[in-house]
């Protein structure tokens, strides 16, 4: 009864955060530029194959990884097992109408079930902790990353382990022996009682307090045991629902081993502690699984069951951030182990270039604006570097349609106002690029009077780290004679036959009059292809090509200083 | 991380001087590397000069180099010329002559040998000038054999700046029966563009098409066309030959101010015919704190962040004056800037200049540099040599005022062949290592 109503209890706080998970990625779902119908197609068009194939058989995991295909293969299929014949046994045995727990094949099959998922957990812990392919360390992960990863294989494990604790308790407990003789037979007293203990204690591991020796009977008599009355006895009573547990491979030598502790601990009934353990990790796990990891379950064939966009749909659907999708991610990393631009991670150090991690970023995202505008720039320009080749989305073994959401991810970003990096770039003037200076007006001379006016001079631009601080030294550009041959084998300069711009000669020769904020404002600074012809052919060995460089990387961190003040400014 | 590079004859300097030096080097046999910014050519003319003027200051024009020569040397026994003899000096030119040639770029020198050619500059002067690249060379032949009944058009090309047809037609009228300025635009080009990129642009034959379908009309009547010196950068001669056929008159080059075309023209001459020789060339380095051990000079050149030591028997020493970085004015004294060689110089600042600061003589500051003795090996206090196979070549030479007399290219080639040659003659040719 108490079981019954806590089960419900449960089972309703379960459905309600199951409610509350959907509604949440529902609202956080977004379409943009498209209509509702959009949407619809690209969340309602489904792939059956998908859904039995990936949820049931989980191909894609079997192509991206078989040990961990193997790991997931063994929890999954203990685990139905075990919900299915051993958790709901009362409605489940309906269909089987010999089922009895404690008899062949069900015993054998509960301990193999709860072996396999007890070993597919520990695969997957083992995997966690000695992961290093990408290496979490540098992405900064603490422990709460690693520990949220971990918490549900751990709850599984107790629950297993408990399981398995109160059923090796409950073979060895004289009490549960003394409950079921009551219960089920009419046997009162010696001496055949005292043959039905000792033939238990030997073949059904039960752990006697006192020494089965002799047995007494009404008269005073003692007899010798009789293991042989005791089987008869026992075919009597307790065949029908107990054959000999031996083949409960895990918990009948764990019932050897316990049975004299379980024995000592005596009225505290251990058995039954771990019982309730047991009922209470299922709950625990029952009742948290809309917010664990286990809630991947469901995700996974709502992914799945999406029909994955080919190239040419993609431009009619990369407006629709898919929630549902997005939360079926595990953090496998598969995607960022084959990402085509992973070395651009390694170079730029930016954990944003990684899918495993975008998502993340994403997700924070999608349900909180813009939090930390400095993560949030450093996602725009790690999506920036994504070429959409789909390597990810092809390895994903939840079926995310991952391109689809890195062109989603854009959009989100463009209406929350974080701006491109390539847009901006591809304008290339310091105006556009910061959305702060004014070119036109820098080139008229008002500099002075601009609000946001850029000093990339001082102190600005501290995150341009690694640079020899060219500009402000006055010896690197000072011995310029205006010679102009930088200008002349300047291919960019020789691409501008119009002069809209200044070549290389004009850029230093603003350094030399102390306009560094104007020198970074002109269009070379940010077209210099860094071909370094104007450095080889200097006559005065000024570091032409280090200084336009230099000029571009302290604009840019003051760009981005800009930016990240002005989202601060927005979202705060 | 350092390199080490082992050669017989090491080059400082890659101007006109030590490039000389180094083909020179080469075609002897010697394992040579050059160091220096070969890009200073582009600030050379692209003319060749022998004697042009003497006394400096003097406005006439020499015909023949040796009518100024004598006198020269006689009031300079230090300059090059007293050590080199005209025979010599005329073999210098003609080797040049021919490695450029091998090179692709075609220089002409007077029909009458031994003579000066008289070039007509951008500024609508005559200079005079030794030996002058075949794209100029008609020019030069007009003037030569009297041009009074000859009419020249001059084409200038809007957004090439220091170029100014009517200022070339107004200055060289008297020369001719009439003169023609022409004005063009070619195509894609509205505002001033850097001249490099203007002689590239000429290279599209729809380009050259355009200039020529301009100049046509106007030239119809002109027996001779002048254009500014930008016409291509690897194929000027072919060029210049076709818009001489299309227009059926001769067309010549006009030089213009730096960044100058020929230079660069013979800035990229040089350097092929370096690669063909397999002459290393360390391109934009400097090379400084030289040791010598008795035997053998090592030098360090400096390429951030790198370094480059280069081990040598011998040194040239072709670093130039003050724009090369050869000579360092500091506030008393001129300095030698590789090896702290003596320098030749007014014994005071108060003496460097004269009191007119456009003085047609020139200054004495510009006569400043190093005294060497007839194989140009720089002297000590007590006048002997300060190594036995270092030497000095161009501009560095003192008594050198070459700008004025008209003179650079003959010093620069005499310097440095003769050093060459008896660097070869007394440490002997081949691997010294």
């Amino acid at each position: 009864m108490v079981i019954k109503t806590a089960l419900i209890i449960v089972l309703v706080l379960c459905a309600a955060g199951l409610v509350f998970r959907f509604s949440s990625l529902a609202r956080l779902g977004k379409v943009f530029n498209r209509d509702r119908q959009t949407l619809a197609a690209a969340v309602f068009r489904l792939d059956y194959a998908g859904i039995l194939f990936n949820t049931l058989l989980q191909v894609r995991l079997f192509r991206a990884g078989k040990f961990r295909w193997l790991a997931h293969g063994l929890v999954f299929t203990g685990f139905i097992y075990l919900l299915a014949v051993h958790a709901l046994d009362e409605w489940t045995q309906n269909f089987f109408a010999w089922y009895q727990p404690g008899i062949e094949p069900f015993r054998f099959l509960r301990n193999l079930a709860g072996a396999m998922v007890g070993l597919g957990c520990l695969i997957f812990l083992v995997r966690r902790v000695s992961r290093s392919r990408i290496n979490l360390e540098r992405l900064r992960r603490g422990l709460r990353f690693r520990v949220r990863g971990t918490v549900s294989v751990v709850v599984i494990l107790c629950l297993i382990g408990s399981g398995f604790v109160a059923e090796c308790l409950n073979i060895a407990s004289e009490y549960r022996f003394d409950e079921m003789v009551e219960e089920y037979s009419d046997l009162s007293g010696e001496p055949e009682l005292v043959h039905l203990q000792a033939y238990w204690a030997r073949d059904y591991h039960v752990a006697f307090r006192e020494a089965l020796t002799a047995a007494t009977d009404g008269e005073g008599e003692t007899q010798p045991i009789d293991l042989e009355e005791g089987r008869e006895l026992n075919e009597a009573y307790c065949l029908e629902c107990h054959t000999r547990p031996d083949t409960a491979f895990v918990a009948a030598p764990l019932a050897r081993l316990a049975g004299p502790l379980g024995a000592r601990a005596g009225e505290l009934r251990p058995d039954r502690v771990f019982y309730w353990l047991h009922v209470g990790f299922a709950f625990v796990l029952l009742m948290f699984f809309p917010f664990s990891r286990m809630f991947h379950l469901v995700a996974i064939p709502l992914a799945t069951a999406r029909r994955r966009m080919s190239p040419d749909k993609i431009d009619d659907t990369m407006g629709v951030l898919d929630l549902a999708g997005l939360s079926a991610c595990t953090h496998c990393g598969f995607c960022s182990q084959v990402c085509s631009v992973y070395p651009d991670y390694q170079v730029s150090d930016n954990p944003q270039v990684l899918p495993h991690v975008k998502i993340e970023t994403l997700k924070r995202l999608a349900g909180k604006g813009i939090w930390d505008p400095g993560v949030v720039m450093r996602l725009r320009s790690g999506n920036d570097d994504c070429t959409r080749c789909g390597l990810c989305a092809d390895i994903c073994p939840s079926g995310i349609d991952l391109v689809r959401l890195w062109t989603a991810a854009d959009a989100l970003m463009d209406r929350l106002g974080c701006p491109g990096n390539y847009t901006t770039a591809m304008d290339a003037s310091f105006r556009q690029w910061t959305g702060h200076g004014h070119a036109g007006a820098v080139v008229q001379g008002n500099i002075r009077n601009l609000p946001g006016q850029i000093d990339i001079r001082e102190g600005a631009g501290a995150e341009a780290e690694g640079l020899s601080g060219l500009i402000n030294q006055a010896e690197a550009f000072e011995h310029c004679v205006q010679c102009t041959l930088c200008t002349n084998a300047c291919p960019v300069a020789a691409y501008d036959l119009g002069q809209n711009d200044f070549g290389p000669h004009q850029v230093m020769n603003l350094l030399r009059l102390g306009e560094a904020q104007m020198a970074s404002g002109s269009k070379m600074v940010w077209h210099c292809l860094t071909c370094y012809m104007c450095q080889e052919v200097c006559p005065q060995s000024i570091r032409v090509a280090d200084i336009l460089l230099e000029l571009r990387c302290r604009g840019q961190a003051r760009a981005a200083e800009l930016t990240r003040e002005q989202l601060k400014g927005d979202s705060g | 991380m350092n390199k080490d590079m082992h050669c017989d004859l090491l080059v400082i300097g890659a101007g006109l001087a030590g490039m000389s030096a180094a083909v020179r080097a080469a075609q002897k046999g010697l394992d040579t590397v050059v160091a220096g910014n070969p890009s200073s050519l582009v600030f050379a003319s692209g003319l060749m000069d022998y004697l042009g003027v003497y006394p400096a200051g003097s406005s006439t024009c020499l015909d023949s180099p040796l009518e100024g020569r004598d006198a020269l040397v006689r009031d300079f026994p230090g300059h090059a010329y007293a050590a080199a003899g005209h025979e010599n000096i005329l073999e210098c030119f003609a080797f040049i002559r021919n490695i450029l040639d091998q090179s692709g770029l075609a220089y002409k020198t007077a029909e009458k040998e031994g003579n000066n050619l008289r070039v007509i500059t951008a500024m609508g002067t005559i200079k005079p000038s030794f030996m002058v690249p075949e794209t100029m060379m008609e020019g030069c032949r007009a003037l030569a054999r009297g041009s009074r009944d000859t009419t020249l058009a001059v084409a200038g090309i809007r957004g090439l700046q220091g170029f100014s047809a009517s200022q070339v037609a107004e200055g060289v009228s008297g020369l001719f029966s009439e003169t023609v300025p022409i004005r063009t635009e070619l195509p894609g080009i509205t505002t001033v563009v850097p001249p490099q990129i203007l002689a590239e642009h000429m290279e599209d034959p729809v380009v050259l098409d355009a200039f020529a379908g301009q100049v046509a009309p106007r030239a119809r009547h002109a027996g001779l066309l002048g254009i500014p010196a930008v016409c291509g950068i690897d194929n000027s001669q072919s060029l210049v030959k076709g818009l001489s056929d299309r227009l059926g008159i001769p067309v010549f080059e006009i030089p213009c101010s730096p960044p100058s075309i020929p230079g660069l023209r013979l800035k990229k001459a040089f350097e092929r015919s370096l690669g063909r020789s397999g002459v290393r060339l360390l391109s934009n380095t400097r090379m400084q704190e030289p040791v010598f051990d008795g035997e053998r000079f090592t030098l360090t050149g400096r390429l951030d962040p790198d370094a480059i030591r280069v081990h040598a028997r011998g040194v040239v020493l072709a670093t130039g004056r003050f724009f090369g970085h050869g000579l360092h004015a500091r506030r008393e004294r001129i300095v030698e800037t590789v090896f702290r060689l003596d320098v030749t110089q007014p014994l005071g600042r108060h003496l460097w200049h004269d009191k007119e600061f456009l003085a047609l003589a020139g200054h004495r500051i510009n006569r400043a540099g190093i005294d060497t003795d007839a194989v140009f090996r720089p002297l000590d206090a007590r006048g002997r040599p300060v190594y036995p196979h270092l030497y000095v070549a161009g501009g560095l030479l003192a008594h050198n005022d070459w700008l004025r007399l008209k003179s650079g290219a003959g010093v620069s080639l005499v310097s440095a062949m003769t050093a060459v040659d008896h660097f070869t003659a007394s440490a002997g040719g081949g691997h010294g290592h």
